[in-house]
């Protein structure tokens, strides 16, 4: 079966820790609820969580909305936001991941990337090197989140399709943001053609556009 | 000096100065440090206090003891002297308390000295000094936990104290998600403190649910481990509830205690029950009727069907695929065509109609034209006798004009449609699979003409199946050519490889199909050219339609087959086949 990878790159650094990544979870339990009840995602959509701060960590490798138990997300003290190297992970994780058509075997759909961050990357370097790598694995979409009045969209733009940002932060905006992930996600089952881009749905009143 | 040795030597100067650079974004990560720290300080401790409860891994919040602990030092000064090692055997630290029973008073002193906040050292608390709780009736006095026979050492003073510093172990569980009216079967080790788990059975722990036959399934303990069997019949999240008696654990002036703790399950819903059927906004152009089905006779019978995917019908989108079908009784030229007009195109629907449409139009007058010509007859004939005989190309060419032409009418008449319409060529994006067969005295002639995916096939029970198409998908899935693309019409190699032919003394049938069949039925492009993959999708739909000539409504039971449930396959579904 064609499988469609979603994956979810989460900023889980100090800054995130307390109410913020309490107002995520609930963000996710509700995404999660909404593609169960979706026939389409229940059945293609696999989902992978990767989160970044002083370390990266591949929380949960491509699991299929079935069989998926939401694990724990947890935030250091403080530290660092390493997205660079999250991206690298991602990269390598999309290489081993996501199948490609061959003769023998039905690839999946191309895969969606939605990341998440109320900073900015604090190994620019390695941000700006994989810019590149990241761009030729052939994402239906990525979309990018700056959540907060600290974080950065300049970064932001160059990686991803739409960039959209969230003022206040709290439970409401983030299950805003992700009812829209949910629903793009499931317009995705279906849209995706040969050369049109992925259309996503409107995003809610909350999440002003940037790009 | 040459022009890339230049390069070379400011490649590698770039270099040290991403050296220099990367330097750089260690300070940068430094000062982000200091501004996430910064952060903390709006973080709500009563919010973290919830969430280190929440994520199960302190099981019980010990910060409240350790913060009384710290409140009330005079009174459990003593305990941070020698503590008793948790990891010491079992046999030693069992002893104190029964056999010093004076020192129960400095136990009892600390926890009456607690205003404890917490629900579960409150119950402990009130256990020790009354051995009888009202919250918890069942409470298990501790002499009823099994002691190893020791002899009384030396007591320890401190010993007593230790149920104070030390959080209550507990068990946690975790269980895999269940499907609605699917069997569940899974075998699941919970997950135990570790100076338990060598020690105790779950039967033994007294482990055992409370609400379980209200999930639809039962448990069986088998030593530390539980089995679950059963069949959900609900779908949706529930919290399932479990008791175990925590034994005594050596320290004897703590009692057993039962302890109750939750699962979080998940019961995925029955996809089929989440799909809904959806009319489309009636002010749409093109409406199309969401299932068709036809059968044709002449010389052979050719029947097809063609639904609409449940995919469209639970968006309320029209169907998107198409087909037509034609016997020319006076040559006895067999024409099916099928069509995929692509889910991201908003007209595809019209685009794969006008297809259907202009190529059984334009493809009549070649019946009685080349198609009917001796020379075509004579190649044919040769090539059923000799497939080296060089007339390949000959029959190739008759078809370029005949086929090729009628598909390039049909491109033609959607560029005029979407310019008529003011519409991209690619709204009306459609694939497109046609053949032609013909009864000769010899056998069968089939042409076919393919662009994108799906595809058509000369199928006969007892010889390897003749596939007419090559495999048009990209490394994605989703992605393939269309009808509609304009570098296709570019160069005649191009068109002249999308005509295929073949030839049969006797065959079973010609069968061609969109790709919301082929994908599920044969799932790669290697499998489409596997003969026993044929044999199967046969005898598949052999199982609900009278696949003959003479059958009236072979059609009609082909139209219900094509409604067969596979997982992540729910596209429309068009198949045509021709039945000598």
């Amino acid at each position: 079966m064609r499988r469609l990878p979603v994956y979810l790159l989460l900023d889980t650094s100090g800054s995130m820790r307390g109410e913020r990544i309490e107002a995520v979870k609930v963000g996710l339990q509700a995404m999660l609820s909404s593609l169960r009840h979706d026939p389409h995602s229940l059945e293609v959509v696999h989902l992978s969580i990767i989160t970044f701060d002083r370390d990266v960590k591949v929380l949960m490798p491509l699991t299929s909305i079935e069989e998926l138990v939401l694990p724990e997300l947890e935030t250091p003290d403080s530290g660092p936001t390493h997205m660079g190297e999250a991206l690298e992970v991602l990269c390598q994780q999309v290489d081993r991941e996501v199948i490609k058509s061959t003769p023998d075997q039905k690839g999946d759909w191309k895969p969606l990337l939605f990341l998440m961050t109320d900073g900015s990357p604090s190994d620019k370097q390695r941000f700006n090197n994989v810019i590149p790598v990241l761009k030729s694995k052939d994402f239906a979409t990525i979309v990018a989140l700056a959540a907060g009045d600290r974080a950065k969209t300049d970064s932001l733009t160059l990686i991803a399709n739409h960039v959209v940002s969230l003022e206040t932060v709290d439970s409401a905006t983030f299950s805003g943001f992700f009812k829209w992930v949910s629903a793009s996600v499931s317009s995705g089952n279906m849209s995706m053609g040969v050369t049109s881009e992925l259309q996503l749905p409107p995003p809610p009143d909350e999440l002003q556009i940037v790009i | 000096m040459p022009r890339d040795m230049d390069d070379h030597r400011d490649h590698s100067q770039s270099r040290s100065r991403e050296h220099v650079e990367k330097d750089g974004a260690n300070d940068d990560e430094l000062l982000d440090a200091d501004d996430d720290g910064q952060d903390i300080g709006k973080f709500d401790p009563k919010i973290a206090e919830t969430q280190q409860f929440l994520s199960g891994e302190t099981p019980l919040p010990d910060t409240p003891w350790s913060a009384q602990r710290e409140g009330k030092s005079t009174v459990i000064k003593e305990s941070d002297g020698p503590q008793i090692n948790r990891d010491q055997p079992q046999s030693n630290r069992v002893q104190s308390a029964s056999t010093q029973p004076t020192k129960r008073t400095v136990s009892d002193n600390a926890a009456a000295q607690r205003t404890v906040s917490d629900e579960e050292p409150n119950h402990f608390a009130a256990v020790q000094q009354t051995n009888a709780s009202p919250l918890e009736p069942t409470a298990v006095p501790p002499t009823r936990t099994p002691q190893p026979a020791t002899p009384p050492t030396q007591p320890n003073p401190v010993a007593v104290l230790r149920p104070a510093s030390v959080p209550l172990p507990s068990i946690t569980l975790v269980l895999p998600n269940g499907s609605q009216g699917k069997s569940f079967s899974v075998r699941v080790q919970p997950k135990l403190p570790a100076n338990w788990q060598a020690a105790f059975t779950l039967e033994q722990l007294g482990f055992q649910f409370l609400n379980l036959s209200e999930h639809g399934i039962n448990a069986q303990l088998d030593g530390q481990e539980i089995v679950f069997s059963g069949t959900p019949s609900t779908s949706g999240e529930s919290t399932i509830e479990f008791e175990y008696t925590l034994p005594n654990d050596g320290a004897q002036d703590r009692p057993a205690i039962k302890k109750t703790g939750t699962v979080n399950w998940f019961v995925n819903p029955d996809p089929r029950s989440l799909w809904k059927t959806l009319e489309p906004d009636p002010s749409l152009p093109y409406a199309k009727i969401h299932s068709d089905h036809a059968r044709v006779s002449g010389s052979a019978t050719a029947i097809a069907a063609s639904v609409r995917g449940r995919s469209h019908a639970h968006e309320g989108t029209f169907r998107d695929d198409d087909f037509v079908l034609r016997c020319d009784d006076a040559t006895g030229w067999h024409l099916m065509v099928v069509c995929d007009g692509a889910g991201s195109a908003k007209f595809s629907r019209r685009g794969s109609q006008i297809a259907c449409e202009t190529v059984c139009r334009y493809i009549q007058p070649h019946y009685a034209g080349e198609l009917a010509s001796k020379a075509f007859e004579d190649n044919a004939r040769e090539f059923y006798q000799d497939s080296q005989c060089g007339k390949a190309h000959a029959i190739r060419t008759s078809l370029y004009q005949s086929m090729g032409t009628a598909a390039h009418k049909a491109f033609q008449a959607i560029k005029a449609e979407a310019a008529q319409k003011a519409a991209e060529l690619g709204d009306f994006n459609t694939t497109i699979i046609f053949t032609l067969a013909k009864r000769f005295d010899w056998g069968w002639f089939v042409g076919a003409f393919c662009i994108g995916d799906g595809g058509a096939a000369i199928y006969s029970n007892d010889s390897p199946v003749k596939v007419l198409n090559q495999p048009d998908g990209g490394e994605f899935a989703g992605q393939t050519r269309f009808l509609t693309m304009k570098d296709i019409w570019g160069s005649a190699q191009n068109i002249m490889d999308r005509i295929q032919f073949g030839v049969a003394d006797d065959l079973t049938a010609v069968i061609a199909m969109t790709d919301g069949v082929s994908d599920p039925k044969f799932e790669t492009d290697n499998r489409f050219f596997d003969t026993q993959c044929w044999h199967d999708l046969w005898q598949d739909m052999q199982n609900e339609v009278e696949l003959t000539k003479k059958n009236p409504i072979a059609d009609q039971q082909l139209l219900k087959w094509l409604d067969f449930w596979s997982p992540g396959n729910h596209d429309d579904r068009t198949i045509a086949i021709l039945l000598p």
